[in-house]
C-alpha cells in the first residue's frame, strides 16, 4: 500500500474533524485526497474498506457523518498499525557504559522524594532537605533525576541552593536528563527551561555546544536570553556571539555581551572595549564571568567609574551614580588579571580620596562610601577566588595599606593557613594595657580583622567552619561549597572573649563596618 | 469456522507459546492427523519429550468461535503449544484424514457441555432473581450511550475547535451521569476528553496540538458505544453471560465475582510470580495514580499485571517487589494477552538464580514474532495501547539517533518512550546511560506499542534481566 496516500488521507480526515463534519461539502482537499486514494480502492483489502468508509461518510446525512468519520478513522488507524514498520535501518553503534546510577531503591522509598519534587510550596523544602541530609544518593538515581530537572523552575532560594548542591554533585550524569525534558515551547515552564539550559552549560561546558546551537533557533524571550548566555561555553561561538550582539535587542543583547566576556579572541576584546566606553551600564554583564577578558574589562570599568567620580568634584553621589559605581565594583568580584592587579594598586593609592565620596543623604540603599565598596570587593574576591595570585594581591595590599585591606589578607590566611593567621594577626585585636585608648590606626586594623572573622560561618551540622560569601546567583552555589575550613583556630574565640578586646565598632557598628553586610556577616561561629 | 494466524495469536496465552506451537508444526511433529467429515473437529498425535506422543484435539462442534481444546501433555496453560501447533497444522492446509471422533474427544466434549450447562443453570438462577433490576440498569445504560453519541455528534459536526464552546462543565456533568449509569468506560474517556480540553485551554494550545489525542479518545469512545449497545441489547434479550466480552464487562460496571472466576477456571493454582517492573502514572482525568506491576508467572510461563488505582488524596499504595511470590490461588480477568491478576495470600522468598533463569527462558528470540503478536492484540481500541514483551538481547545501541534493540537474528526495534508520560517515562534514556548496558544473552522487558505519529512499532524498555538480577528502569 502506498503509505503516503494513507497518511495524507488520515491528515485530511483529522482536519475535517477539526473543522466539523458539516463542512465536508466544501472540503476540496479531502475530496482530492479521496480521489487520489481511489487507485487503492480496488485492492479488495484495507484500501477498499477505507475508500468505501470515507465515501459513505461524505455522502451521508449530516447527523450520520460524525459516527461514520470515526469509523473511517478507526479503519485508517488500524491500517497504519498493520503496515507499521519495525526494523531500524543503518549501522548500529553499541552502547558503552554510561554514568547512570541505579540505587535499586523500591518505589515506596522514592515516592515521597518524587512527590516533594513534583509539588510546590514551602513544605516540600524540609522534606527535600531531609532526604538530602539522610539519603543523598537517591537524588542521583536516574529514576529521580527527571523529576529533579522538572522542578528547577522553583523560585525559592533554598530550593535553588539545594538543586545547585545536588546537580554539582551529580556532574555530567545529570546532563542527559536535563536535555531530555527540554521543551522550548512550554508556556508555563520557561524558568524551568532556562535553568535546564544553564545547568547543561555549567555541567558539560563546550561538550554540549552543538545542542545549545541546535535549540537556539527554537527559543524566544527569556529562554533565548539563557541560551545566548550559555553559548559562552565555547570559544567557537565568538563570531556568532558578536553577530548576535549586533542583531539582538534588550536582555538577549546583554546576554550576548555576557557570553562574549568569556571569549579570548581579539574581536570580542575589541567589541567589549568599545562597548565599555559607549555604555556605562555594561559592567553587570561581567558579573560572575571568570576570564582574562572579563577581568581586564572590569579593570577598565573600575578605572573609568572611579576617575569620573573624582573628576565630578562633588563628594555626594546620587542614586544613579552609586548604582553605576556599585555595579562596576560587583563586576570585579572574584576576578584577577595583571591589568586588574595594576588597577588595584592605583585604587589603593587613592583610597583616601574615595573615602570622601559618599552617598547623598537621600540615598538610602547604600551606607558604604566608594572606598568601602572596594574593601568589600577585595574580601569577596578572596572568597570567590583563592588563587595564588589573589592571595598575593591581598597580602600585598594588606601589608601596604593595612587600615584598608588587612581584612582581606587575614581572610586569605584564615582560609589557606589558619594556624598562621592567629600568630600573624591575633595581636592586632588585643589592647595593650587596660587603660590604653585605641587610636584610629589600631581601630581600623581591629575592624578589618573583625570583618574578616565575620565572613566565617559555623557549619554546626558538619562540625566545620566555612567561609560565606553573598550567594553567587549566577554560579548557583555559595562560596562555602567551593572550600571549607576544618576547624578555626580556637584561640580566636578565646581572644575575642577577652575583655581586652573592644567589641564596639565591629561588625555591629553601622558607621565603621559594612552595615549592608551585617545581616550576612554575622559572627555565628562564636558560641 | 475461519482460522487465521491472527486468530491463533489472539488465543495464545503468550507469544512464546504461539512460537513454540508454530515450531512444532514446522518441524513435522504431528502425525495421525484426523478430522470429522463436517470439518468441525480436528485431532492428531504429537511427539513430545515423553516416550509416548500427546493426544491433541480442537473441537468447534459446540461453538464456531470458541473451540474446545484438549491435550494429554502435563502443561498447565491452555491452549498449550501442542494445541496451538495443531491449529497451525490446520492453517497450513495439511492433509487430515476423515474419521470417527475418538473417545478422548467425546470425553472432552462432554466435559465442556457439562460446564456450559452448569454456567447456564447458574445464570438462570441469577436471571430469575434480578431481571427487573437488571432491565432497569440496562435501560439506564442505553440511555447513557445515547447521551454520549449526542455529545460526540455535536462536537464533530461543529469541529473539535468548538470543544471550548461547550457549556461550562458540560463534559464533567456528563461524566458524572455516565458514572451513575455504570458506563465506567465511557465515563473515564469523557473525563479524559475534559482533561485534554482543560489542558489546551490552560496552556493556550491550539486545538490542532491536542487533536491527535482527542481523536484517539473519540475513536475509543465510539468503539465503546457501538460494542456496548450491541452487548447490552443482547443482554436484555438473552441474558447471556459476559465472559466473552471481558473488557466491556468491566467498563459496564461489572465486578468480578471470585467464586464465578473459580467456577469457570479463571484462576491459577500454585502460581509463582516474579515482578519485572512497576510503573506509576498520574491520570489527570481521574485525579488518581495508576500503579501497575508487571510480573512473570513462572508456573504457566506467561506475563500478568496487577493494577491499583490510588486517589491523589491518599490511599493504599502498591510497591516494588524484589522477592519471588508463591501464590496458592491467583485470580485473573479473562484476557488473552497479559491478564490482570490479583490474589489474597502469598508467601515471599528470596529471588534465586533459578528464578532468574526461568524468567530468561521466557524471552523471545525474535523481535518479528513479538511484534506480530502485539499487533494482533493492539487491534482492539478498548484495550491498553501496549503489550508487555520480553526479548532476548543481541545488541543494544544507536542507529544514528535512534536507540535500538537488535535480537540474535539481527531483527531490530526502536526503543522509545510512549508519549505523554511526563517525567517518569524516561525509560529509554535511563537505559542509554546505564553503567552496564544490556549485553548479549540478557533480556529486555518492556511494552510494545505502535507510535501513530510515524506508524512505527516501538518498545518502551522497562527493565533489563540479567543472570545477576533485574535492573529496573521504572520502579
Amino acid at each position: 500500500m502506498k503509505m503516503e496516500l494513507l497518511y495524507n488521507l488520515r491528515d485530511r480526515l483529522e482536519e475535517l474533524a477539526s473543522a466539523g463534519t458539516d463542512t465536508v461539502s466544501e472540503d476540496f482537499r479531502l475530496m482530492g485526497a479521496v480521489e487520489a486514494f481511489a487507485e487503492l480502492a480496488s485492492d479488495g483489502g484495507a484500501g477498499g474498506r477505507i475508500y468505501r468508509a470515507v465515501c459513505a461518510m461524505m455522502t451521508a446525512l449530516p447527523e450520520e457523518r460524525p459516527a461514520l468519520l470515526l469509523e473511517a478513522l478507526d479503519i485508517v488507524r488500524a491500517t497504519v498499525r498493520e503496515n507499521g514498520e519495525t526494523f531500524v535501518w543503518g549501522d548500529l553503534v553499541p552502547l558503552r557504559g554510561g554514568s547512570g546510577s541505579e540505587t535499586g531503591a523500591p518505589y515506596s522509598k522514592l515516592r515521597p522524594l518524587i512527590a516533594a519534587l513534583q509539588n510546590s510550596g514551602s513544605a516540600r523544602i524540609s522534606i527535600l532537605g531531609e532526604y538530602w541530609a539522610e539519603s543523598p544518593e537517591l537524588f542521583g538515581d536516574s529514576r529521580v533525576l527527571p523529576y529533579l530537572a522538572s522542578a528547577l523552575g522553583d523560585t525559592h532560594e533554598e530550593m535553588e541552593e539545594l538543586f545547585a548542591a545536588v546537580l554539582t554533585k551529580q556532574g555530567r550524569r545529570a546532563v542527559p536528563f536535563l536535555k531530555e525534558g527540554f521543551r522550548p515551547d512550554c508556556p508555563d515552564g520557561r524558568r524551568e527551561m532556562e535553568r535546564r539550559v544553564y545547568w547543561v552549560a555549567r555541567l558539560a561546558g563546550a561538550e554540549e555546544n552543538k545542542w545549545l546551537l541546535s535549540i537556539l533557533p527554537k527559543c524566544e524571550r527569556e529562554l533565548r536570553e539563557a541560551v545566548i548566555a550559555a553559548l559562552g561555553v565555547s570559544q567557537d561561538n565568538a563570531e556568532l556571539l558578536q553577530e548576535l550582539y549586533r542583531t539582538e535587542t534588550g536582555k538577549s543583547r546583554d546576554a550576548a555581551l555576557r557570553a562574549l566576556a568569556r571569549m579570548e579572541d581579539e574581536g570580542s576584546r575589541a567589541l567589549w572595549t568599545e562597548e565599555l566606553e559607549r555604555r556605562p551600564d555594561c559592567p553587570p554583564c561581567l558579573e560572575g564571568v571568570d576570564s582574562a577578558l572579563a577581568a581586564d574589562m572590569a579593570a577598565q570599568a573600575l578605572h573609568s567609574a572611579y576617575t569620573e567620580a573624582l573628576e565630578r568634584g562633588r563628594q555626594e553621589l546620587t542614586q544613579a551614580e552609586m548604582l553605576t559605581l556599585s555595579h562596576t565594583v560587583y563586576a570585579a568580584y572574584g576576578k584577577y588579571s595583571d591589568k586588574l592587579r595594576e588597577e588595584w594598586m592605583w585604587l589603593a593609592e587613592h583610597m583616601d580620596e574615595f573615602d570622601r565620596l559618599v552617598p547623598d543623604r537621600n540615598v538610602k540603599q547604600w551606607d558604604m562610601n566608594a572606598a568601602e565598596l572596594l574593601e568589600k570587593c577585595l574580601m569577596e574576591t578572596v572568597l570567590w577566588n583563592p588563587s595564588e595570585n589573589v592571595r598575593a594581591l591581598a597580602a600585598e595590599l594588606g601589608t601596604r595599606w593595612p587600615n584598608r585591606f588587612m581584612g582581606s589578607a587575614v581572610l586569605t590566611d584564615l582560609i589557606m593557613c589558619p594556624g598562621e593567621a592567629f600568630a600573624r594577626y591575633g595581636k592586632f585585636i588585643v589592647k595593650n594595657g587596660l587603660l590604653h585608648r585605641e587610636n584610629a590606626v589600631e581601630r581600623a586594623n581591629r575592624i578589618q580583622i573583625m570583618c574578616a572573622l565575620a565572613a566565617i560561618r559555623n557549619d554546626k551540622d558538619n562540625g566545620r567552619h566555612i567561609p560565606f560569601s553573598r550567594k553567587d546567583a549566577l554560579n548557583g552555589a555559595p562560596a562555602g561549597m567551593r572550600y571549607r575550613l576544618e576547624q578555626l583556630d580556637p584561640r580566636w574565640a578565646e581572644t575575642l572573649s577577652n575583655p581586652k578586646v573592644n567589641q564596639d565598632g565591629a561588625v555591629f557598628d553601622i558607621k565603621s563596618a559594612w552595615s549592608m553586610s551585617k545581616l550576612m556577616f554575622q559572627m555565628e561561629w562564636i558560641e | 469456522m475461519q482460522i487465521s494466524e491472527q486468530w491463533i495469536l489472539s488465543r495464545a496465552p503468550g507469544q512464546a507459546a504461539a512460537e513454540s506451537g508454530r515450531t512444532l508444526s514446522e518441524e513435522g511433529c504431528f502425525f495421525a492427523r484426523m478430522k470429522t467429515e463436517d470439518d468441525k473437529t480436528y485431532w492428531a498425535e504429537c511427539t513430545g519429550s515423553a516416550r509416548n506422543p500427546y493426544y491433541v484435539s480442537v473441537d468447534w462442534s459446540l461453538s464456531d468461535t470458541e473451540p474446545a481444546f484438549s491435550c494429554s501433555c502435563p502443561e498447565k496453560q491452555s491452549p498449550c503449544k501442542h494445541v496451538l501447533g495443531l491449529m497451525y497444522e490446520v492453517l497450513a492446509g495439511k492433509h487430515f484424514k476423515v474419521g470417527e471422533t475418538p473417545p478422548y474427544v467425546w470425553r472432552m466434549r462432554s466435559r465442556q457441555e457439562a460446564e456450559m450447562a452448569k454456567t447456564e443453570a447458574r445464570l438462570e438462577r441469577v436471571r430469575r432473581q434480578s431481571t427487573a433490576m437488571r432491565e432497569k440498569k440496562l435501560e439506564r445504560q442505553l440511555d447513557g450511550l445515547e447521551k454520549v453519541e449526542k455529545m460526540m455528534s455535536e462536537l464533530l459536526r461543529g469541529g473539535l475547535g468548538s470543544i471550548s464552546e461547550l457549556p461550562a462543565q458540560s463534559l464533567e456533568r456528563l461524566s458524572v451521569e455516565l458514572g451513575n449509569s455504570d458506563l465506567l468506560g465511557a465515563r473515564d474517556t469523557v473525563e479524559a476528553i475534559a482533561a485534554c480540553e482543560r489542558r489546551c485551554r490552560q496552556e493556550g494550545l491550539d486545538v490542532k496540538q491536542c487533536r491527535a489525542e482527542l481523536l484517539r479518545l473519540l475513536c475509543s469512545l465510539h468503539a465503546f458505544t457501538e460494542r456496548s449497545r450491541s452487548f447490552l441489547s443482547d443482554q436484555l434479550t438473552s441474558g447471556r453471560y459476559a465472559m466473552e466480552e471481558p473488557v466491556l464487562y468491566e467498563q459496564l460496571g461489572g465486578e468480578w465475582d471470585e467464586d464465578e472466576l473459580r467456577e469457570v477456571g479463571m484462576c491459577r493454582r500454585n502460581a509463582k510470580l516474579i515482578q519485572l517492573s512497576f510503573d506509576v502514572t498520574y491520570d489527570e482525568a481521574r485525579r488518581a495514580h495508576i500503579e501497575r506491576g508487571f510480573w512473570a508467572e513462572l508456573t504457566h510461563g506467561d506475563f500478568v499485571y496487577t493494577l491499583n488505582t490510588r486517589s491523589a488524596k491518599g490511599g493504599a499504595a502498591e510497591d516494588s517487589c524484589f522477592s519471588a511470590l508463591d501464590v496458592p490461588l491467583l485470580y485473573e480477568t479473562p484476557s488473552a494477552a497479559c491478564p490482570r491478576v490479583w490474589w489474597d495470600d502469598d508467601s515471599a522468598s528470596e529471588l534465586t538464580d533459578d528464578d532468574i533463569g526461568a524468567v530468561l527462558k521466557l524471552a523471545s528470540e525474535h523481535i518479528a514474532d513479538v511484534v506480530k503478536y502485539a499487533a494482533a492484540q493492539l487491534g482492539d481500541p478498548l484495550l491498553p495501547g501496549s503489550v508487555p514483551a520480553l526479548v532476548r538481547v543481541g545488541r543494544v545501541g544507536y542507529v544514528e539517533d535512534t536507540l535500538t534493540l537488535e535480537d540474535c537474528t539481527q531483527g531490530r526495534i526502536a526503543l522509545r518512550d510512549r508519549r505523554g508520560g511526563g517525567a517518569g517515562r524516561a525509560s529509554a534514556l535511563r537505559l542509554s546511560v546505564l553503567s552496564r548496558p544490556p549485553a548479549e544473552g540478557d533480556a529486555l522487558f518492556g511494552l510494545v506499542y505502535c507510535d501513530e505519529d510515524d506508524g512505527r512499532y516501538c518498545l518502551q524498555p522497562y527493565s533489563v534481566i540479567r543472570k545477576s538480577g533485574i535492573t529496573r528502569l521504572q520502579f
